[in-house]
């Protein structure tokens, strides 16, 4: 293998992981904060993908339309998953974890026809903005443009989330209904709301997630199937609740498939799951999470 | 969720000597698509009870379970086209291997409880399935094994039915056995208080294994008529989401009922091929039920009923 | 020498949770070990039932050493424990609790293939009587009363035939009758067994009646061990719980 090629690969595993860390990171932020695997995370990011679709169709493809799109389709997105929290959601967070996981299941496999209903059963493709309509010469191969845009909002969602939870009043309070759930409400603070906003930031960053790969793929009911695993594989092998395990793990993850697929490539989504597989096995919480106790 | 309902079934050793008795007769007067539908919802019981046996006696939420479901389906159709064995030997390997995949997942997976024991036994089920997804050559890839030769004996719908049935009777007599021993005392014993189970002198989990062992390998039963019914073995037998399908049925039915599983997996596999006749969107209506269930039955429809009879009693 | 433990230790960081205990318990002793709180007593019978491994130190019980077992064996070795919060099975029956305890120290708990509810029905009732829950053999154990609990607790450690029972706090949370009744219960079964008990206490009354022998433990460490009589008079113990009631 070349320098090229390699570097090659690498960005292109780079890109992958960058998509799996958009769809993780929610995720991670509600499991994190809210203790609940939400195993609809999937489906939002499917229907962020969806709904942005809609949009660049509605500003007729333009640079413009793609901007617009990526401010106004995710919020939509959370807005309309918060709408589900309220109702269905908070009252379920105090019981046993089987609860949730059950009614998160519900709700994802809802999205599919939800979609489908929506926007039919035949893959759509949402048209890629002008300016990205170009390649980008690294070492002498050409890369598209929009991977590397990709790339750099992977690492401004990153930004992002940090700043909101280490920089500002709501992430201080977020992290202290996450310590403490009882102490933090006796302090007056209102912690179903908390929860709440933490769940529809974390939808948010997965619709940004799918908005954000809508013009790169076909989009299918069923893309959230794959997606939603992703995100549990990343979210495990991160340790729960980690943001910078989470992109670290989805890392791990976008490079062991992009080199993966040059060693075994029918097995490439075969090694994913044995690194966390591993990983389980060795460290059971994950790289970053707090050790628990075994037997 | 986890209590075991004492007042439903006492003394139901009538009842299902009666209900054995309506099944047995049915093929006289059921429309062929029926004893089709009811061969696939006895098999899917049989899997919805051997999950049960780690999700609702040892309280363990096990995601992966498909896993040894498929083993069971792809052993026997291997077993059978490329060995070329007769079918029956097929059906004695299959949960023999079922039982050994059970093993070394288990003897990871079993150290670790919740959501981390979950999330383990997932991802080693979505090894299998990514291996049997892919491995053209050994599994037929994602075309999976089709055309099993079926001896005539089994063939029809009827003769199949029965078979089914009686497979399924048996197999439910053991696990009754099994879980009215000591060993099945230990187990919920385990589930109610480990450390107190430790501290009566038992080594936890070598129990718990063995439990998971005995589960698959009634799995790899069910796998093997699935693969019979199908006269194939397909990979999505053990995608994730079939094993959250029966982990639903046992909830649905209610997981501290012995026979909770069977009516879960019942409802569910007869919904599913309903709805699909009326709409397209059927997992829509099913997401929509499964929520429904979970807000306002927590302990499955078995629990819900108990919870009734409770009530009138006082 | 039943019970013989030597340099025992125990730190986690800097903190000195147990240091240097040397005891030695005679077969059919009863001794309590009191102390402040934080002074260690746990810890101490976290090591000795095998809960925790200790840094340095030794266990021998019955001439065997028992200083790193698992807890599985130490028990099946007879040493048997009772906790501080009461911990019993909460869904099953007092009947169903003291046989699930026969079928597991009788080594039957891997019999697949017969039936639980033939097993041990005489032995189950005649610890029942042993305990006073006969009354009581069908209601679920997270309905019973503190007091009926840990009576139930002491049922299960009877089942495992334990001959060197740990006990820790028996009689917390209850008032001074049930604590006169509990012990009271407790030392006539460790008559009739022949039990060896080790166990801690708040409760200076319940210490001073029912002890044979004290050990105090201090900040990990055994600063006096002798007579109810010997520990009231010793400087050291004094000064440590002077005006503590």
């Amino acid at each position: 293998m070349t320098g090229e090629d390699f570097v090659f690969q690498f960005l292109s595993g780079l890109t992958t992981a960058m998509i799996y860390f958009l769809i993780a990171a929610g995720l991670t932020l509600i499991l994190g904060v809210l203790k609940m695997m939400n195993f609809a995370q999937g489906g939002i990011y499917m229907l962020g993908a969806y709904t942005a679709y809609s949009f660049m169709r509605l500003f007729g493809g333009s640079n413009f339309g793609f901007w617009m799109t990526l401010l106004m389709a995710p919020i939509l997105v959370a807005v309309f998953f918060c709408l589900i929290e309220l109702i269905l959601l908070r009252w379920f967070y105090e019981k046993s974890a089987l609860y949730t996981l059950l009614i998160t299941y519900g709700v994802l496999i809802m999205t599919y026809d939800m979609a489908r209903m929506i926007w039919g059963w035949i893959i759509k493709t949402a048209p890629m903005p002008p300016m990205f309509q170009r390649p980008v010469m690294i070492m002498g191969r050409f890369f598209p443009l929009y991977n590397v845009f990709l790339i750099f909002m992977g690492f401004f969602v990153f930004f992002l989330i940090w700043v909101v939870i280490h920089k500002t009043e709501w992430g201080k309070k977020m992290r202290a209904a996450a310590d403490d759930r009882e102490m933090t409400a006796a302090l007056g603070i209102n912690v179903p709301w908390i929860f709440t906003g933490v769940f529809g930031f974390g939808a948010w960053i997965a619709a940004i997630g799918g908005a954000l790969v809508a013009p790169m793929a076909g989009l299918a009911a069923d893309m959230g199937v794959e997606a939603g695993i992703i995100a549990f594989i990343v979210v495990v092998i991160a340790g729960l609740g980690s943001l910078p395990g989470a992109l670290l793990a989805a890392f791990i993850c976008g490079e062991v498939q992009a080199f993966g697929i040059l060693v075994l490539p029918e097995m490439a989504i075969a090694f994913m799951y044995m690194v966390m597989v591993v990983v389980l096995i060795v460290r059971p919480w994950g790289l970053f999470g707090k050790p628990i106790v075994i037997k | 969720m986890w209590q075991t309902s004492k007042n439903l079934f006492s003394g139901a050793r009538v009842w299902l000597l009666a209900a054995i008795v309506f099944l047995a007769m049915i093929p006289i007067f059921a429309p062929q698509m029926w004893l089709h539908l009811a061969a696939e919802i006895f098999i899917v019981s049989l899997y919805a009870m051997s999950l049960n046996m780690i999700l609702g006696r040892a309280g363990l939420p096990s995601f992966g379970h498909a896993c040894f479901y498929a083993v069971g389906a792809y052993t026997v159709a291997m077993f059978v086209m490329k060995l070329h064995v007769p079918l029956v030997l097929g059906m004695m390997a299959a949960p023999v291997v079922a039982a050994v995949f059970a093993v070394i997942i288990g003897y990871f997976s079993i150290r670790l409880t919740g959501i981390h024991f979950a999330i383990l036994t997932m991802g080693f089920g979505q090894i299998v399935w990514a291996v049997a997804h892919k491995w053209y050559g050994f599994t037929g890839g994602d075309d999976g094994l089709t055309g099993i030769p079926i001896p005539s004996l089994i063939h029809g719908p009827i003769a199949f039915y029965y078979l089914a049935l009686a497979i399924l009777i048996a197999c439910l007599i053991v696990i009754r056995i099994i879980q009215d021993s000591p060993f099945g005392q230990t187990i919920v014993a385990i589930r109610e208080n480990r450390d107190r189970v430790t501290f009566s002198g038992l080594k936890v989990w070598h129990h718990l294994l063995l439990n998971f062992v005995i589960a698959g390998f009634f799995a790899g039963i069910a796998g093997t008529l699935l693969a019979i019914l199908n006269r194939s073995a397909f990979p999505d037998f053990g995608y994730w989401t079939t094993s959250a399908a029966v982990v639903l049925m046992c909830i649905l039915g209610g997981v501290g009922i012995f026979l909770g599983p069977i009516l879960g997996a019942a409802i569910i596999t007869a919904l599913e091929h309903y709805i699909s006749m009326y709409t397209y969107y059927w997992q829509m209506v099913l997401g929509f039920l499964i929520i429904i269930l979970v807000v306002f039955m927590p302990g499955g429809i078995c629990g819900f009923i108990d919870a009734r009879l409770k009530k009138n009693k006082q | 020498m039943f019970l013989q433990i030597k340099g025992l230790s125990k730190s986690f960081g800097a903190l000195k949770a147990v240091s240097d205990v040397n005891m030695e318990v005679e077969e059919g002793e009863r001794v309590a070990v009191i102390g402040p709180n934080g002074a260690g007593k746990t810890t101490f019978f976290n090591l000795l039932t095998g809960y925790l491994a200790p840094d340095s130190g030794e266990v021998t019980f019955k001439g065997r050493d028992i200083t790193r077992l698992a807890p599985d064996r130490i028990v099946r070795r007879k040493v048997g424990r009772s906790f501080q919060i009461v911990n019993i099975y909460p869904e099953m029956s007092v009947f169903e609790s003291i046989r699930m305890t026969l079928i597991a120290s009788r080594q039957k708990s891997y019999r697949l293939f017969s039936s639980a509810r033939k097993l041990f029905h005489g032995e189950t009732g005649e610890i029942l009587r042993k305990v006073g829950l006969a009354e009581l053999a069908d209601a679920t154990g997270e309905l019973l009363s503190h007091g009926d609990k840990k009576r139930l607790e002491i049922a299960m450690i009877l089942a495992t035939q334990s001959e060197l029972i740990l006990l820790d706090e028996p009689t917390a949370g209850m008032a001074p009758e049930e604590k006169s009744s509990t012990m009271a219960l407790i030392n006539e079964l460790a008559d009739r067994e022949k039990l060896t008990l080790l166990f801690t206490e708040h409760d200076m009354s319940v210490v001073f009646s029912w002890a044979k022998r004290i050990a105090v433990m201090v900040l990990g460490r055994i600063i006096a061990d002798g007579t109810p009589q010997e520990i009231r008079e010793n400087s050291e113990v004094r000064k440590v719980y002077l005006g503590e009631r």
